[in-house]
This record gives structure tokens, C-alpha cells and sequence, in this order.
């Protein structure tokens, strides 16, 4: 199932209100890992072109790099397929660090792949 | 063996035209993606190669898959599968990579698959700086890394 922009913020899977019910704003809440992003956040999320629409795509790559979600997930969150969201990500100047994070991951990765292929290749 | 794919390597080497190398790195090898990656990928717009066996995961699979969080469904569904038939999966996304370990699946990613199949033999030296490329202007590869991977030689390390 997608949800998009609307339902999100209008379903208590996308957002919670702040607590007190009396302050301004929202949060964004993210169901499946249970962690809230603070209000404060919010109003740089406003998309210049829709003002009465969150963009959703920082807070998402926001929640991509400090782990949490994949980037399938964010996708299906903002109800885009795969593709279409690295295309957002990418219009906006965005960046989603991807692969591994340091060269002794690479090496360990290469590493496993290598004994995959011999092992293939022995066989 | 198997290797099985997720949405971001399946993207990765679409995008760069690359599917071709995947078939000659793991010729007369199992590789496998689930159902849900491809209906995930380009909204189910996407017929994968003969080489490419999709999977429906029986229930019991399904139900191990539904217990890890923060992935797309697609996501989970790879990492079960590569589990159970003690297989690669080879993924990109850090959040499923960092899930997947934790089971204990065996992780690669796509920059390690394109400097095989060059060490391999199987692309030249200038399509391999052509995938990589590519590959990096959506899948923001560390330049550390592709500085690595572009340096090797035939006979290097």
C-alpha cells in the first residue's frame, strides 16, 4: 500500500501531534522504528513550491543516514518506488551515502565475495 | 551458491546497463531476487532477465521476514533469502546491509561486484569506468573507494 503526502499527514502512522496538544507543529513519526523527529524540524521541511505540503524527501534521507530506515522504505513511506525517490533525492541536491562507509569495509566485503567465487569455482 | 540481489543493486546495474555483467561473474551460479524487489523496482515495471530467478517466499519465510524493521518489504524478503540458502546478498543500503549482518548473512556491495568482474575478465577496463560512473551519480559511492576501484589494474591487487 502507498500513502502519500496527505495521508501521511493526516494518519497517525506519519505524524503524532505535539504534546501539549496546544504547540504549534507536528512531528514526524516513523512507526516502525518508534522514533520521533522534533517539531523544530519541521518548518525546514516546507517545500517553497507547495507551503501547505511538507517535503518530506530531507527529513527522509535525514532519517536514511542516521539509520533507522532503508531507502526503500523511505520511499514507500513518501509512496514512490525506488527509482523514482533516487530521482527526488538527486533533483534536490541531496545525497544518500550508499555502498560501504570505509575502505576496511570494502576490503571485508571483497573479501566475502572473493571466497564466494572460488568456492564456486572449486566446486 | 547463491547470490541474491536487493532493489538497490538490481537498480544500480539496470540503470548502468550492467545486468550482463552480473551473468558472467556468477555464470552456472543460483541468482535469485524476491517477488517484492522486483515489484518494488520501477513499480513492477520490469521484467528481469532469463539469468534472474524470482522467488515467492513460502509463509514461514514471509513470517521471518515481516519481523525485521525499517526495511521495504523487498528488503526483508532478499536477506531471508540469502540466509536460507546461505547465500551473497549483494546491496548497497547501508540500513539493509547493517540488518542483514546482524542475521548473519553474508554481505557484498555493487563496487565489489564491478572489481571482480574486471579482475575477472569480464569487462574491459573502460567499461568498468563507464559502470562506475554511472553507478555513482546515483549511488553516491565514497570517492575513497572508487579512486580504489578505478586504480586497480589487470595483475594488480
Amino acid at each position: 500500500m502507498k500513502l502519500d503526502v496527505d495521508e501521511i499527514q493526516s494518519s497517525s502512522i506519519g505524524f503524532i501531534p505535539d504534546i501539549p496538544p496546544s504547540t504549534p507543529g507536528r512531528r514526524f513519526y516513523f512507526q516502525d522504528v518508534g522514533e520521533t523527529m522534533g517539531s523544530e524540524k519541521v518548518p525546514s521541511l516546507l517545500s517553497s513550491s507547495s507551503p501547505s505540503k511538507p517535503d518530506l524527501v530531507p527529513a527522509l534521507v535525514n532519517r536514511y543516514v542516521s539509520g533507522g530506515i532503508s531507502i526503500g522504505r523511505a520511499a514507500e513511506i513518501i509512496g514512490l518506488c525506488y527509482d523514482d525517490f533516487i530521482k527526488k533525492v538527486v533533483e534536490k541536491g541531496l545525497r544518500l551515502p550508499m555502498g560501504p562507509a570505509t575502505l576496511q569495509e570494502f576490503k571485508e566485503e571483497d573479501r566475502i565475495l572473493q571466497s564466494y567465487l572460488s568456492s564456486s569455482v572449486a566446486k | 551458491m547463491t547470490i541474491v540481489l536487493n532493489t538497490s543493486a538490481l537498480s544500480t546495474f539496470h540503470r548502468t546497463n550492467s545486468l550482463s555483467m552480473i551473468e558472467a561473474l556468477f555464470k552456472g551460479q543460483e541468482t535469485l531476487i524476491p517477488k517484492a524487489v522486483v515489484e518494488e523496482f520501477l513499480e513492477g515495471n520490469f521484467e528481469p532477465p532469463s539469468f534472474i530467478k524470482r522467488v515467492t517466499l513460502n509463509a514461514s519465510q514471509i513470517s521471518v521476514a515481516n519481523s525485521i524493521t525499517g526495511l521495504h518489504v523487498g528488503e526483508r524478503e532478499a536477506i531471508v533469502l540469502a540466509k536460507d540458502n546461505n547465500g551473497v546478498l549483494i546491496t548497497d543500503d547501508r540500513e539493509a546491509k547493517k540488518k542483514a549482518k546482524g542475521l548473519g548473512v553474508n554481505v557484498a556491495g555493487c563496487l565489489v561486484v564491478i572489481k571482480n568482474a574486471f579482475l575477472g575478465c569480464h569487462i574491459h577496463e573502460r567499461e568498468r569506468d563507464r559502470i562506475v560512473e554511472e553507478g555513482q551519480a546515483v549511488s553516491f559511492w565514497p570517492d575513497d573507494i572508487v579512486r580504489e576501484v578505478l586504480s586497480l589494474k589487470k595483475g594488480g591487487p
